[in-house]
């Protein structure tokens, strides 16, 4: 297990976004997150990105408790976040989009700090490469596709390579046509075939068990089941999503665990 | 039919001078630069006296407080952050140097003193902007009434002058070029370098173009905001220092409405409201285009107003153009 978070909590003013929330990442696995809107899918691993500070609760990486508390220290802990608007910069090229921040640099009379263009480019060239993508490390963002604005984010997210790297994405396929988002799919199996562990959220749920090793649904910010994608269809998953319950007939697919933390089913929402 | 071929032929490939013209079109300051020449030209065929090294050199000096001042309100705005007090900075730096060295204080030393008043109010605008959340526009407009008001307050509205040759060393030549133009290219120079080749000019392009996105990214937004905005105001403090040389005297009414003129130019120089996007290089040829416009105002008796009608006129369409979102002159 690589992540696991315990009894998270969180509250926004009168709301509770996240309820005595937990999860578990496996080590190099998918995870899919989903959802109704509200279920409070995008605080939990905000939390875990360190966007979102929680009230209460637990984060154990690797094992060992871990303080997140900005986005510096989850990158830290090798935890890289690719936002739902992507957090890129359309006025910078695809190299600063990836190295932005941690720029490669060096000083000039050892004095002056520069940034080394050349390196960056030949980086970023090798790392769309590597991840199969044809894009240009010249090419300002402002101009590229929805899909190869996410192929970006998620090239940045793993162009710092650690020991253990947990890639959080939101929703990576919601804004793309059918061959982008089978293409950013087909992207995110190579990361896991690199070796690093994923979850993501979204609310395509053939995408997620297309792609995914389990999928956890929330409710009302508890998780009210994990389901095995092998073993599951698109319909029972949507009526886990509804109900916030695993059917006792039928619907319970083999391998599929309902939370050993949580009350019995429908209790979720109340 | 062989006419037809031909033309599509040169659509088809073209020629190195289509590609040259493509680019120019494509990049802003290119075509500021053609407009500035042309400018130029119009003005020496019309008045002769226009096209002299003299007369340009002048140009130069008498606009390189200005330049140096829009320089620092170029890397605000390319950070996103608007720093209206520019002008009032001038002042109250100038008026700091020339008090200073007025009381014994050796000239360099003054000189430092002036311009680390000048990071001081930078530091104001920066606690005002990042700390309190004011948008920077507002705040520094009030910290530019602030200034003027102690300026006035301190200094009277009369300017006392500073009998020293010393203190006019920005009258002085260096190798035939005024002294101005010198600070002027070490000036473009190095904030050029910051911006395109440092990786804080690349972090201070990330927070203007997309402050939430280099949230999310852990960049440190509020403190690239601070530099950018102490930086602006060390370089107009640094400009003070030099137009109080070339006026040669403790002035409380100095570089008033001057944040204007260097508002205009850093915007006709590339820069726009949304942040991201701006440059030193564009800003110096809008600042020179500026200021050998209001030269013929001079040379052909135009009556001042017009300067004014003018730089109000040119700062709207600038913004204009920069503001839309492919951005530049396209």
């Amino acid at each position: 297990m690589i992540v696991r978070m315990r009894a998270i909590t969180k509250r926004f003013g009168r709301v509770e976004a996240v309820k005595d929330a937990d999860l578990e990442l496996r080590r190099g696995e998918i995870l899919g997150l989903v959802g109704d809107n509200g279920a409070g899918k995008s605080t939990l691993v905000k939390i875990l990105a360190g966007i979102v500070e929680a009230d209460g609760g637990e984060i154990l990486v690797g094992g060992s408790t871990a303080r997140i508390d900005s986005a510096q220290r989850a990158r830290s802990y090798g935890i890289e976040m690719i936002h739902q608007d992507l957090a890129l910069f359309n006025n910078l090229d695809v190299a600063g989009n990836v190295f932005v921040g941690r720029e490669l640099s060096g000083r000039l009379l050892g004095l002056i700090p520069y940034t080394k263009k050349a390196a960056m480019r030949r980086r970023t060239a090798q790392l769309l490469e590597r991840l199969r993508v044809d894009i240009s490390p010249d090419a300002p963002v402002g101009v590229l596709s929805g899909g190869q604005r996410q192929m970006v984010a998620i090239a940045r997210a793993v162009a710092f390579e650690s020991a253990s790297k947990i890639i959080v994405m939101d929703e990576p396929s919601a804004s793309l046509g059918p061959a982008e988002a089978a293409t950013v799919l087909e992207l995110i199996r190579g990361l896991r075939a690199h070796g690093a562990s994923v979850i993501m959220i979204t609310h395509r749920i053939p995408d997620v068990l297309d792609v995914a090793d389990r999928v956890m649904v929330l409710k009302g910010g508890r998780r009210v089941a994990v389901l095995d994608t092998d073993a599951t269809t698109v319909d029972q998953c949507v009526r886990v999503i509804v109900s916030g319950a695993v059917e006792a007939e039928g619907g319970p697919p083999a391998g599929s665990t309902s939370s050993s933390h949580q009350p019995p089913a429908g209790a979720g929402s109340s | 039919m062989i006419v037809v071929d031909s033309r599509h032929d040169t659509g088809a490939v073209p020629t190195g001078a289509q590609r040259a013209l493509r680019r120019l079109a494509s990049s802003p300051t290119a075509l500021l630069f053609l407009t500035l020449l042309v400018l130029l030209g119009v003005l020496g065929f019309m008045k002769p006296t226009f096209r002299t090294v003299p007369n340009l050199l002048s140009t130069a000096a008498l606009s390189s407080t200005t330049f140096i001042a829009a320089a620092g309100f170029t890397i605000a705005a390319v950070t996103r952050v608007f720093d209206l007090s520019v002008g009032a900075t001038m002042m109250m730096s100038g008026v700091v140097f020339g008090t200073l060295y007025q009381a014994g204080i050796p000239l360099p030393l003054a000189a430092a003193g002036a311009v680390l008043v000048g990071a001081g109010i930078g530091s104001v605008n920066a606690f005002l902007v990042t700390k309190l959340g004011i948008n920077s526009i507002i705040a520094t407009l009030g910290v530019l009434f602030v200034l003027r008001g102690i300026g006035l307050e301190v200094g009277g509205v009369r300017s006392t002058q500073v009998v020293s040759d010393a203190f006019r060393f920005a009258r002085e030549d260096f190798l035939e070029v005024p002294v101005p133009v010198w600070c002027s290219i070490v000036v473009v120079i190095t904030t050029h370098f910051f911006l395109a080749f440092t990786p804080t000019g690349q972090r201070l392009r990330a927070v203007g173009g997309n402050p939430e996105g280099a949230r999310d990214v852990a960049l440190n937004v509020n403190r690239y905001r601070t530099i950018a905005l102490v930086l602006s105001a060390v370089l107009a403090g640094l400009g003070g220092v030099i137009l109080a040389s070339l006026i040669g005297a403790i002035d409380p009414q100095a570089a008033i409405g001057r944040e204007i003129l260097i508002a205009t130019a850093a915007f006709l120089g590339g820069a726009s409201l949304a942040g991201g996007r701006g440059s030193v290089v564009g800003t110096l040829i809008a600042v020179f285009l500026l200021a050998s416009l209001f030269n013929a105002f001079v040379q052909f008796a135009l009556r001042p107003e017009w300067i004014d009608i003018f730089s109000g006129a040119i700062l709207v369409v600038a913004v204009a153009i920069n503001q839309r979102p492919s951005g530049g002159f396209r």
